[in-house]
């Protein structure tokens, strides 16, 4: 008995010390985080002090730094390291600096950035976006820097460069934090047509360009799907609601999948439920009837949860829609597929916030080298010749210039090829290849000009309050899509579908969602 | 024995449908690594490969260094680990298992309580990356899995078994701490070590978070995160590639038959080790169920 009670005494000694321990820990912990910001500050202060004498700055000028850069793509790469110290060669000639490249694979990026963005770790740049590595958040969270001195002073061409309409997308309460990689910005899906079936049927895509939405879809696509239908009735037709969702008539707020969106032509910005509006049902209905007409193919492909990516491979396809439209497609396409198709955008482009943020670098705020990682990524946005090779890889090796100026595959291509032009710098800048027009850039350039400005640009929406809610509708889209999107599902089931939603919340994120953006109305 | 009853049959039946739950798949995965890619795509899984090609092993193996290289990590970690782990955890145990020994529950309360609350995943990389220095070296992925508590706890029941008039007596013949602990118990111990040693193992071999979180070289790279790496992009690319940023090059997905060629490699050298602990495992496994 008393042996026991001993014991127990000393249990309670000893949890008694660990919860001593635990908040000593955690009484460092966060002293140590003023201490952090307190660095950050004089790193900020002494940045500006240094900023007249940056204007006429050559390397010998500038102490040696080394930068850290954490980045996403199909990486590792067999020979990135080769690369990655050519890249560094030029770099440290130009601005006297090493670069450690951290290059992650996609499916490490996210978890790997929350613990190394939590632990405080000096790293430099970041790839950021509203899809990884989830740029709202972590600028909530305060993990970056805001950039707009920063963008003057070391980066004005970069700066000058990009749209302010841009800039202005990525401000979160008046600060930009991230800087914008330029890329086709400006979204509607792409619809594509193998080319020998569209030579086959005589059939021009380009008669749909810029027409199709959820109302016109049926009329318009019907004619050359039943005709090829006709002849291989085994091919599969790539149109989803997913695929075709950026060619509806309003924004999706968090994503397709998330109920929630604003009509574009809506000055209210009311959010609405998508699968309430009559443009989806109507789309829903398309494809329920074209099932019952036998165009689907619904009975093999209902078996398995998506489309297997190598059907088209196979020669499976037959009319798709998807991704975004942009010049320059097709030779994508054939890199992909492995056979030409024929594209045309499905509808007017419309610039929305998700399409900028889309491609971000941002700075760490626990960066001890802010000017200088700024002053890497106006380097990199500006030498055409740095960013080719970091994006492509040595040339005459990873890749080759034709006689007409255009890109060609190198010998040793596989070797380093993560073919992600978006993630380092502005897109304008790479090299064109062989299949694409000439003038790519130019032409992404204008389409970016053209496209409508969402009325919800600079919008973004906080998805943390309704978290729970967005995953338990991701579920509920997840369970039904599929039949939905064969258009197996009766209407019944397609009305279960809708009032399940409601009871996963969907009426709440909406709700939240008009009051973020009444709230950000009201600042704009 | 020989009476076969209907529950008999029944009870068969339940356990040839698990059997065959747990062999179908391995069997489909070999076949799947060995049937030909476009086969798969036009006529679906079969449990038997109509088209045989050994293609994807090829491609796999096409680039062996760095599978080689994940291979030689995976085995290095794995070997050291349970060598270094076993030893750390049996002196534990055996400390714990001591009835004389003064600080007895404490200790064990402490070694218990690591089993219910932990440091959290930021802090836990804070004390690894930065103050312990682990980061990409070849002992982060070692040393966070030296003392696992369930571990301990099963080896010091077992240990606990072993009469201590053994010990007793030992002490009598004049015999040191420590060679009673490494000449009398470790040889008794040998079935509940060899358990623990087949589960830590295991566990390294398997493991891919310690290398997700603190290994960014190249050249340590063990094979399972070399695994997990692929099939996450894969899963990543196929179920976000409506919000990616236009551009991004599909043609990266290895083939279906590539990843599970992949995978009956990552997997095979585990079942080769499996039969060699197979004579101590049942005994093993009992320990923990009936406490002496």
């Amino acid at each position: 008995m008393t042996k026991g009670f001993k014991a127990s005494k000393a249990g309670i000694v000893l949890t008694i010390m660990i919860f001593l321990f635990t908040m000593l820990l955690s009484a460092c912990g966060s002293s140590s985080k003023p201490n952090a910001a307190a660095t950050g500050t004089p790193a900020a202060t002494a940045t500006e002090t240094a900023a007249p004498s940056a204007a006429a700055n050559t390397p010998a000028s500038l102490p040696e730094v080394k930068l850290t850069w954490y980045f996403v793509g199909p990486w590792p790469q067999p020979e990135q390291d080769q690369v990655f110290a050519e890249v560094n060669k030029v770099i440290k000639a130009k601005i006297n600096a090493t670069v450690d490249f951290k290059p992650l694979a996609w499916g490490d990026y996210d978890q790997k950035m929350k613990v190394v963005i939590a632990s405080g770790e000096p790293y430099d740049i970041a790839f950021t976006a509203n899809w990884i590595n989830n740029y709202s958040q972590n600028v909530g969270k305060g993990a970056f820097l805001p950039l707009d001195d920063l963008l003057a002073k070391y980066a004005p061409q970069s700066f000058a460069n990009v749209p302010k309409s841009f800039w202005d997308a990525t401000k979160v309460k008046g600060k930009i934090y991230g800087f914008v990689n330029q890329q086709i910005s400006a979204r509607t899906p792409s619809i594509g047509i193998p080319k020998d079936l569209a030579d086959q049927y005589n059939f021009d895509i380009n008669t749909l360009a810029g027409k199709i939405n959820g109302f016109t879809f049926g009329n318009l696509v019907e004619p050359i799907v039943k005709k090829v239908i006709k002849d291989y009735p085994q091919k599969y037709i790539g149109m989803s609601m997913d695929q075709i969702a950026d060619a509806f008539n309003f924004e999706p707020i968090v994503g397709f999948h998330t109920p929630g969106v604003v009509a574009y032509s809506d000055d209210s910005l009311k959010v609405v439920n998508q699968f309430e509006t009559d443009e989806v049902k109507a789309f829903v209905a398309t494809l329920r009837d074209w099932n019952a007409k036998g165009y689907m193919n619904s009975k093999e492909r209902i078996s398995s949860k998506t489309d297997d990516p190598g059907a088209c491979k196979a020669g499976k396809c037959m009319i798709g829609m998807g991704g975004t439209y942009k010049p320059g497609n097709e030779q994508i396409g054939l890199a992909q597929n492995g056979y030409l198709s024929v594209d045309a955008p499905a509808n007017i482009a419309h610039l929305t916030t998700s399409g900028i943020t889309a491609t971000m670098m941002a700075i760490n705020r626990n960066s001890k080298n802010p000017e200088r990682a700024m002053m890497l990524l106006e380097l990199m946005n500006t030498d055409k010749d740095l960013y080719n090779l970091l994006n492509f890889g040595i040339k005459d090796k990873h890749y080759k210039i034709d006689a007409d100026g255009f890109m060609v595959p190198g010998d040793d291509q596989k070797e380093y090829n993560p073919y992600v032009p978006w993630m380092f710098a502005s897109n304008y800048l790479a090299n064109v290849e062989k299949g694409m027009p000439k003038t790519i850039w130019e032409d992404t350039k204008k389409i970016n000009e053209s496209a409508i400005p969402s009325k919800l640009l600079g919008f973004t929406f906080d998805a943390e309050p309704v978290k729970a809610e967005i995953g338990k509708t991701n579920a509920v889209y997840d369970e039904y899509h599929r039949a939905i999107d064969l258009g197996v599902a009766s209407e019944a089931k397609y009305n279960e579908f809708v009032a399940k939603l409601k009871a996963a919340g969907s009426d709440k994120i909406i709700a939240e969602m008009q009051k973020q953006i009444d709230a950000w109305k009201i600042t704009k | 024995m020989s009476k076969k009853t209907l529950p008999q049959m029944i009870i068969h039946f339940v356990f040839i449908l698990f059997s065959l739950a747990c062999i179908i798949p391995l069997v489909s995965i070999i076949s799947i690594s060995l049937s030909n890619e476009t086969d798969i795509i036009k006529n679906g899984y079969s449990l038997f490969p109509r088209v045989f090609d050994i293609n994807a092993y090829a491609y796999v193996l096409y680039e062996p260094i760095q599978i080689i290289n994940a291979f030689k990590v995976s085995i290095i970690v794995s070997i050291l680990g349970t060598f270094i782990s076993l030893i750390v955890m049996a002196c534990i145990a055996y400390t714990l298992s001591r009835h004389d020994y003064r600080f007895k529950n404490p200790l064990s309360f402490y070694v218990f309580f690591t089993m219910m609350f932990n440091g959290g995943l930021v802090p836990t990389y804070i004390l690894l990356s930065n103050y312990l220095h682990l980061k990409n070296t070849i002992w982060v992925l070692i040393l966070p899995y030296v003392a696992v508590p369930w571990f301990i706890l099963l080896l010091r029941t077992f240990m606990q078994k072993i009469p201590y008039d053994i010990i007793e007596s030992c002490m009598m013949d004049g015999a040191s701490e420590f060679r009673i602990f490494f000449q009398i118990i470790l040889p008794l111990a040998k079935p509940g070590l060899a358990t623990v040693a087949l589960f830590t193992i295991l566990q390294y071999w398997n493991d891919w978070f310690l290398s997700l979180l603190y290994i960014e070289k190249e050249s340590l790279v063990p094979l399972q995160y070399m695994l997990y790496r692929m099939m996450s992009n894969i899963a990543f690319l196929t179920s976000s590639s409506n919000q990616l940023p236009p551009g991004l090059n599909n043609a990266v997905i290895p083939s279906e038959s590539a990843r599970m060629a992949m995978a009956i490699l990552a997997a095979g050298p585990m079942l080769a080790v499996f039969p060699f602990f197979q004579q101590y495992f049942v005994r093993g496994l009992t320990v923990g169920a009936v406490k002496g």
